[in-house]
């Protein structure tokens, strides 16, 4: 009966007010396909709070969520079947052993013992878990609690996965395998990887949504928020007397030291030195242009919605 | 009518219903709507309980197993030790005396077996795994209160069937069971709606203390509305035949469990809410 649905995750207008007045999402419009959809933005913008509204923890103060075709008003349980969470803290129950965890969440999706066991077993070896899984979660890793946290998300198979911050806190090695797991399981479902890495979107996503102070600023594919920040980026070598300099004006991406000096990587509508040349521009260049307070032009360039 | 029924309900409800901020409210919905509204609950309850037996075993047998850690056997201990102590002291006496004591010690076990039952959840943040589950919130508390009143009644029965024959009149177990155990479950509840005002287990404890003691030595003589009403009289339990005031007895019990069951009505509602709209509590 899934199969008939939609993949499809519509926010129409969400609006998100605390009881303590803070206004985290300010009218947040905006349609998901199948596929991997990043969500960028920095910390404090909206991302968590979108989550957790698309996963119906939160109620949004006002706005229309539909996910499947399904509206979240109506359908809340039905929709709950159709999700897969991932939070950014994955809470777990250090008592349990990966497989008995898994075989508790497969149960709470109504699958019987037999076929929670198994399908439990089959997602811990695709997380590479199986010779652990008979071991508490309670000396598990910090990578290997990831795993089991996207095996628990996969345990109701299911049409929208909803993964926040999941590489945040990993080593190199398992973020790219994160990266790699991640990309395979866009195949016939909506994944929102919500972060703040912009590396974790540039390798996955195909398409990416940037969310500041609580509005949408951009969504499109990751390349059409790049090309705006071409001939925008420079690099060139200096001093630290330049550091210090660029420190304050929100807008250095990146530095590095050299034999000869500082190199320095800044976004900026015009060569920053005389001796600053352009380079290719990277998301996370666009990112920072982005931030750095020079929004106009570049949002004005790509749909948004 | 209206009226009348209004200005009564709210005198009803008053006293006990001011503990959890919600008198106003039950106060004007009317002594019909509410019973038809607890009714409906309980029915609508029933047939989810039923339909979703597979996943809220899973969780019972779950719950049971991660809550019933260092504070869980402690009690059962304590419990078990002071029920043998009850039985054997109190039982000539007659179950006055059982029940009263049950009380206080069921009440010390639901608090201890329900502070932590929302607080770790959210401490571990395993609370939004469960939430994110195909459940219903309220019906997942209740299962996890559910099962812990379980162990209660199991508790119980393992302490009649011990002491069985030592008892002087056979209502005994009837009385001092469906009353402790209905008690117990209200407790778990009011409990775990504290947990959700109290940052931690602790600051729960002290607060359910204090209003499950209250309510226990200052508000004894308010009758059937109290949650620990004791109906049993003294004849009764020493001659083992129901007389008169037997009789009485059994009707102000009754008319006490239906209070509490209002009670229960209004604090799972309450309860639901929080769970529902509260975002800071959750993280």
């Amino acid at each position: 009966m899934n199969t008939e649905l939609p993949l499809r995750v519509e926010c129409h207008d969400l609006r998100k007010v605390y009881p303590d007045g803070t206004e985290a999402l300010k009218g947040i419009t905006l349609t998901l396909t199948e596929g991997l959809f990043g969500l960028l933005g920095p910390n404090g913008a909206g991302k968590t709070t979108l989550m957790e509204i698309i996963t119906l923890l939160l109620a949004p103060t006002s706005g229309r969520l539909t996910l499947c075709g399904l509206d979240t008003r109506k359908h809340e349980t039905r929709i709950r079947s159709l999700l897969g969470y991932l939070p950014q803290f994955f809470g777990y129950y250090p008592e349990l052993t990966a497989q008995e965890f898994l075989t508790y969440i497969g149960r709470l999706h109504n699958l019987s013992r037999h076929s929670a066991r198994d399908r439990a077993r089959d997602l811990l070896r695709m997380v590479r878990l199986e010779e652990v899984r008979n071991k508490r979660l309670s000396t598990f890793s910090g990578g290997m609690l990831r795993r089991v946290g996207i095996a628990q998300a996969l345990m109701g198979d299911p049409k929208i996965l909803i993964v926040d911050e999941p590489t945040a806190g990993l080593d190199p090695e398992e973020r790219v395998h994160f990266r790699n797991d991640l990309f395979e399981l866009g195949e016939g479902r909506v994944v929102i990887l919500s972060t703040h890495i912009v590396g974790d979107v540039e390798e996955t996503c195909s398409r990416m949504a940037l969310i500041s102070d609580g509005q949408l600023r951009y969504c499109g594919s990751p390349m059409d928020f790049v090309s705006p920040a071409e001939g925008r980026i420079w690099e060139f070598v200096g001093s630290s007397d330049d550091l210090e300099g660029l420190m304050g004006q929100g807008n250095l991406v990146q530095v590095r030291e050299q034999p000869d000096g500082l190199a320095f990587r800044v976004a900026a509508p015009e060569p920053p030195r005389p001796t600053a040349r352009p380079v290719l521009p990277t998301l996370e260049d666009a990112y920072v242009l982005f931030l750095g307070g020079d929004t106009r032009r570049v949002g004005s360039s790509p749909s948004v919605g | 009518m209206r009226i009348a029924f209004r200005a009564v309900w709210r005198w009803i409800m008053f006293l006990p219903l001011n503990l959890v901020w919600y008198w106003p409210k039950a106060a004007g919905r009317g002594l019909v709507r509410a019973a038809r509204a607890t009714a409906r609950g309980i029915a609508t309850a029933s047939r989810r309980l039923w339909r979703c037996t597979r996943y809220y075993g899973a969780m019972f047998l779950y719950t049971s197993r991660r809550f019933l850690r260092i504070e869980g056997y402690i009690a059962i201990i304590a419990a078990v030790l002071w029920l043998s102590f009850l039985f054997l002291s109190y039982s000539p006496k007659g179950g006055r005396e059982i029940l009263d004591s049950s009380y206080r010690l069921f009440t010390v076990i639901m608090i201890l077996f329900t502070i932590n039952l929302l607080p770790r959840e959210r401490d571990e943040n395993s609370l939004e795994i469960l939430w994110s589950q195909p459940l219903s919130r309220g019906g997942i508390v209740l299962v996890q209160v559910l099962s812990l009143t379980a162990w209660c009644g199991g508790l119980t029965l393992l302490i009649f069937a011990v002491f069985g024959p030592f008892l002087s009149a056979e209502l005994y177990p009837l009385w001092v069971g469906g009353f402790c155990l209905s008690t117990a479950f209200a407790v778990a509840l009011i409990t775990v709606l504290i947990s959700t005002f109290c940052r931690n287990a602790v600051a729960t404890a002290i607060v359910a203390v204090l209003v499950f003691g209250i309510h226990f030595f200052w508000l004894k003589e308010i009758g059937p509305i109290n949650l620990f009403f004791n109906p049993l009289p003294s004849p009764v339990g020493t001659s083992g035949v129901m007389d008169s005031s037997g009789r009485i007895a059994i009707v102000a019990a009754v008319a006490n469990r239906l209070f509490l069951l209002a009670l229960l009505g209004f604090v799972y509602d309450y309860l639901l809410r929080r769970l529902r709209y509260s975002s800071v509590w959750l993280t």
